[in-house]
């Protein structure tokens, strides 16, 4: 049987040690990709991973439900990633790891990409990191929460304590300098076009 | 003010034209039903917008290909880490109570083992340098001791020992200043002075064994608590390299089917 995260929350709540994991397992996917494309630095991402859900589960007692599970957890995350860049007083590098590893990429790819692509893809990957690093903190949160968390204006501007008018704005100026900055890096992959709409 | 983008008279221009909150709206499909059709429409007729919408939509498909590492996560939480933790934990991966370690005040965070050694050794120096400095001269010693009366706890003569001595010193002086002229004054005041001094010197060689025998002491239980400490050090160093020697194996293996996956998948295209 699956239980939702508000009765997990309440199996919790009661002790049940067995349904906070469940929650961990179901959510420390998404954290640490929140946390790693926020810092991006994969060892930190996975501490601020670890020291989200530990606060999560201390402060359990006083969480009444009034949000989302989610919502609360991205929250502690965020501010999480907020100290850490405080704390290291530098804008977040974007790590590169030094092993390639091709044949982990082929495996998650499927048969029909070549080496080649696989690496061109991967050099891409890299762009699109530098270029996040490239991006105020706001606009960079911003940025991740819609694209890769999928999250909806008001949620975005509730978890940054911001009007949704601000949150548009900070995605319309982050996309405009991702542009800007893929476009020097590879030309041809974003090139200008007048169609295609969808 | 907005501004009206190239090519746009004031005549076909629409609200949202140009205007970044439903540009990004339209690009996400988020906001009103009614609103989006608005914006729709605007996007429809206008090349600009379209273009810029395109454009955008272009940026979202590169965003697309970053993705983080695939890292083996396995947090779990155990009942003892709703509890306030006073020591790191010794897991390879960093645990939760590590991970609130640096949260822990100063003086709740356990001591590291090369800091109780420095301890140990400025406690047994400093016993050291006392009792030297007592046993150079006693003339000097003896001045020392009885120009610091209050500090008597801490050098081990106690502090009725000096009250008695200080008593036995005036009313020696009275009996002196009272008595009648005597017959040697000079020899009874050597005589005097060098039953002093050996009670001084007496006093003293006590204090500095007392003393000496508790630093070794304390020494002693330093050192056995490094010994343990160090154990446990060991031990734990121990556990952790067997898990990282695990750990590093099985990614090893996980790597090798990897590859043997992309030569077979290599072989099969050639």
């Amino acid at each position: 049987m699956t239980w939702t995260d508000e009765e997990l929350v309440a199996r919790s709540r009661s002790g049940d040690m067995d349904s906070f994991n469940q929650l961990i397992l179901r959510w420390e996917r998404p954290i640490y990709a929140l946390a790693y494309r926020v810092i991006g630095q994969e060892e930190d991402a996975r501490d601020v991973a670890q020291e989200t859900f530990l606060r999560a589960f201390r402060a359990l007692p006083g969480f009444k439900g009034q949000a989302k599970f989610s919502s609360w957890i991205y929250r502690i995350a965020l501010n999480l990633c907020r100290d850490w860049i405080r704390r290291k007083k530098r804008t977040p590098v974007s790590q590169v790891p030094e092993d390639v590893d091709l044949s982990e990429l082929a495996a998650e790819q499927g048969p029909v990409e070549s080496v080649e692509e696989l690496v061109a893809r991967r050099e891409l990957s890299e762009v699109v990191e530098e270029a996040m690093a490239l991006l105020p903190e706001e606009q960079r949160t911003a940025v991740i929460l819609k694209e890769y968390h999928g999250m909806t204006f008001q949620e975005i501007a509730d978890l940054q304590g911001c009007p949704l008018s601000t949150v548009k704005t900070r995605l319309y100026q982050g996309l405009s300098v991702l542009r800007k900055h893929l476009r020097e890096k590879n030309p041809s992959l974003m090139e200008p076009r007048r169609s295609g709409v969808n | 003010m907005k501004k009206v983008p190239e090519g746009h008279s004031p005549l076909n221009r629409s609200p949202y034209c140009g205007d970044p909150g439903a540009l990004v709206s339209y690009l996400y499909n988020d906001g009103s039903a009614a609103e989006l059709a608005a914006i729709g429409a605007h996007v429809q007729a206008c090349d600009t917008c379209a273009a810029e919408i395109a454009s955008l939509g272009d940026t979202r498909d590169v965003l697309s290909i970053w993705s983080p590492p695939q890292t083996e996560l396995g947090l779990t939480l155990s009942a003892s880490d709703a509890l306030p933790v006073s020591s790191p934990s010794p897991a390879p991966v960093p645990s939760m109570a590590m991970a609130v370690a640096d949260d822990l005040p100063w003086w709740r965070q356990s001591t590291p083992v090369w800091m109780q050694a420095v301890a140990a050794t400025m406690v047994f120096a400093a016993g050291m340098a006392i009792g030297t400095g007592r046993g150079v001269s006693p003339s000097s010693s003896g001045t020392t001791a009885s120009a610091t009366p209050t500090s008597a706890p801490a050098v081990g003569v106690s502090r009725s020992e000096l009250a008695a001595l200080e008593e036995r010193l005036r009313g020696e002086l009275t009996r002196l200043a009272t008595a009648s002229a005597p017959a040697h004054p000079v020899a009874v005041r050597n005589t005097d002075d060098e039953a002093m001094t050996k009670r001084f010197r007496a006093l003293l060689s006590e204090s500095e064994e007392r003393q000496r025998g508790e630093s070794a002491l304390r020494t002693a239980q330093l050192l056995r608590d490094i010994e343990i400490q160090r154990k446990l050090d060991i031990a734990t160093i121990q556990n952790d390299i067997g898990k990282i020697q695990a750990v590093t194996g099985a990614e090893l293996r996980q790597q090798r089917e990897l590859q043997n996956q992309l030569i077979n998948r290599v072989g099969l295209q050639k």
